[in-house]
């Protein structure tokens, strides 16, 4: 076939405008795919990783059927478990924090209205969620406080209390005896999600267990690993260990509308670029069978001096596949270019596209991008695939194609 | 010793109608290596599928093809491909060269298919330019650099320069001025002399038919006329 190349080369050339166009047509192709890949991973990530590190963690183990009940009765001994031995255990974990999450009454002098009550840890919790520290006004929670609350900002808004104000608590203990408490305004939080910020109230671990009867009691620990994307696998690590004594769930597997969300999001947007893909192995097919037409003749000479078919269809091959292969390279270099110039900029989301993603519960005003090796090979791959099924029929009637018959068509 | 030997060679088209049409109509041709010939005969005489059959570039709907001691019925795509390589040179009355490639490259191109190493194929080349009067400085130009004259010498020299046994050409002089096309008759025929190459022309120019040592009229794909002038 080497015999070949300097001829292929030649013919890409003979039609310099033809080739042009074609390796510009893929290459813009392979750039637009790219650049909505890219848009779409880099929101995606961005999406997971705050779902993941705002509140829920990475992975939570708790008593099965706590996750769906959401009560008491499923709390377990805070050191049911030596968890300090499981972190050590697993150099991919990096921390572990444990919480209370149940629900209650708060009342102030001139509100009431209902609760997510939830007991922290609050010199472990900034190590694995980022809640705490969305702290806009009055302070955060530290080690040692005693009957101090963050609440959200909007349910102080609806209490109409405010930093230093006392609220009270009520709520059903774990043996349905009456917990109430008052407590003293430490801050406010404003995650920017609107259904964390109307309900929330933060605690230290201790005034939790006291408020519902809980003593030694938990409801959760929440692990952080040094990478999110692979939380499922260690989950099933850590279940091993506590040998199934206790449920313990990836975020996919708490969150599994976030995972349906971004399916939904990933599959519609797969569609629209598998039409560009489609467009560009018609732009293929076309570029391909014009130049085998063109030169029907000349295929019939070849093989009259020696040239075999299946040589012939070689060569079309070759110069087609050579075209492919340098519209690839220039895609991808612009492609590199095209995401790594907009990533550095941070170019600002619309602001009802803010507001919509707000009502998800996600948090960010400028467009993100994934630089990840995947939003290279998933259109250089495609278009390599389509490129070669498009060269199928071309190359198959170049190979069939007998000398007189070419001389007869011309 | 015969170089080309066609038996009862019938070839049958169907035309655009799907009517079937003799083109070659139990055609009997004995061409012995070394013989300078021409087939003549009125458009439609079937002098080209007759050439096209002896090249091996068309199959005979019934009768036997042999050229060059094979045996051209029995031969796969491929084979034929690798028979015409190593056993003929074409000339075409459109010249055909492949127009990316010099004309140097044109004409190496089938040493190229062969195998033969850089060196040894610049040599023949060059060689076989000198002895049809193409000038050096040609070489390097492209097929559309060059006069009609010019480049059918090229492609002589393309059929010539892989020594075959046999050079089959398709009417060669129909495109040239009657002085190119005499200078050029006059070329292959000298290699006809020196080389002992076999040609074979299908044509009606009277200069081809002049030259010829043995002429061969067709009519309606039948040999009418068989006239040797040796």
């Amino acid at each position: 076939m080497n015999k070949f190349v300097r001829l292929a080369w030649r013919n890409i050339w003979r039609n310099k405008r033809r080739s042009l166009i074609t390796i510009a047509a893929i290459s813009f192709a392979i750039v637009i795919i790219a650049l909505t890949r890219s848009l779409q991973y880099g929101t995606y990530d961005t999406m997971e990783a705050m779902a993941v590190n705002l509140f829920n963690g990475e992975i939570q183990v708790h008593r099965t059927g706590f996750h769906q009940e959401r009560t008491l009765a499923y709390h377990f001994e805070q050191d049911e478990q030596n968890w300090q031995s499981l972190l050590d255990s697993n150099p991919r974990l990096q921390g572990y924090t444990r919480r209370i999450t149940s629900f209650g009454l708060v009342s102030s002098d001139s509100a009431s209205t209902g609760a997510l009550i939830l007991g922290i840890e609050p010199d472990q919790e900034p190590a694995i969620t980022q809640f705490t520290d969305l702290v806009s006004d009055g302070s955060k929670l530290a080690a040692g406080d005693d009957h101090l609350v963050v609440i959200g900002a909007l349910l102080a808004k609806n209490l109409q209390a405010g930093i230093g104000d006392t609220v009270v608590v009520l709520t059903q203990g774990y043996q349905n005896q009456m917990g109430a408490d008052a407590y003293v305004v430490k801050g406010l939080l404003r995650s920017g999600q609107a259904e964390l910020d109307r309900s929330i109230m933060l605690m230290p671990l201790s005034n939790a267990q006291d408020l519902f009867s809980l003593y030694d009691g938990i409801t959760q620990v929440v692990f952080k690993s040094d990478n999110f994307r692979g939380a499922s696998r260690l989950a099933k690590s850590i279940s091993t260990s506590l040998n199934g004594k206790l449920e313990v769930m990836s975020w996919e597997q708490l969150m599994p509308e976030l995972k349906q969300l971004i399916l939904m999001d990933n599959v519609s947007g797969a569609i629209y670029l598998a039409f560009i893909i489609v467009v560009v192995g018609i732009e293929i097919f076309n570029a391909t069978m014009m130049s085998v037409v063109e030169r029907t003749r000349e295929f019939g000479i070849m093989q009259a001096i020696g040239v075999k078919p299946k040589q012939v269809g070689g060569l079309i091959l070759l110069e087609s596949v050579s075209k492919v292969a340098l519209s690839l390279v220039v895609g991808l270099i612009l492609s590199i270019v095209v995401v790594s110039t907009l990533s550095h900029y941070q170019i600002p989301l619309p602001k009802d596209m803010v507001e919509a993603y707000a009502e998800y519960g996600f948090v960010f005003d400028d467009l993100k991008f994934s630089a990840s090796p995947r939003v290279y090979l998933e259109p250089l791959v495609s278009i390599a695939v389509v490129a070669l099924l498009a060269l199928i029929i071309p190359i198959y009637k170049t190979y069939r194609l007998s000398p007189v018959e070419a001389f007869r068509k011309t | 010793m015969n170089t080309v030997e066609l038996s009862r060679v019938t070839k049958i088209y169907q035309d655009k109608n799907k009517i079937p049409v003799k083109a070659v109509d139990g055609v009997d041709l004995e061409i012995q290596a070394g013989e300078f010939t021409a087939i003549a005969g009125p458009s439609g005489s079937g002098k080209t599928t007759l050439l096209n059959i002896i090249g091996g570039l068309d199959k005979p709907t019934s009768g036997g093809v042999q050229v060059g001691g094979q045996d051209l019925t029995a031969l796969s795509r491929d084979k034929l491909a690798e028979f015409r390589l190593n056993t003929l040179g074409f000339i075409f009355q459109a010249y055909n060269l492949i127009p990316v490639l010099t004309a140097e490259e044109n004409a190496e191109f089938m040493l190229l298919l062969q195998g033969v190493s850089a060196q040894e194929r610049h040599t023949r080349v060059k060689q076989e330019f000198a002895e049809l009067g193409i000038a050096a400085e040609l070489m390097h130009r492209r097929p559309n650099e060059l006069s009609g004259g010019q480049q059918q010498r090229v492609a002589v020299a393309r059929a010539l320069v892989s020594h075959p046994q046999l050079i089959l050409a398709d009417e060669p002089t129909a495109n040239l001025d009657s002085k190119t096309g005499s200078v050029l008759l006059d070329k292959m025929k000298e290699m006809n002399e020196k080389k002992g190459v076999t040609f074979i022309f299908s044509t009606h120019d009277p200069m081809v038919m002049q030259r010829a040592r043995r002429l061969i009229t067709l009519k309606d794909g039948k040999i009418v006329e068989d006239v040797n002038h040796r």
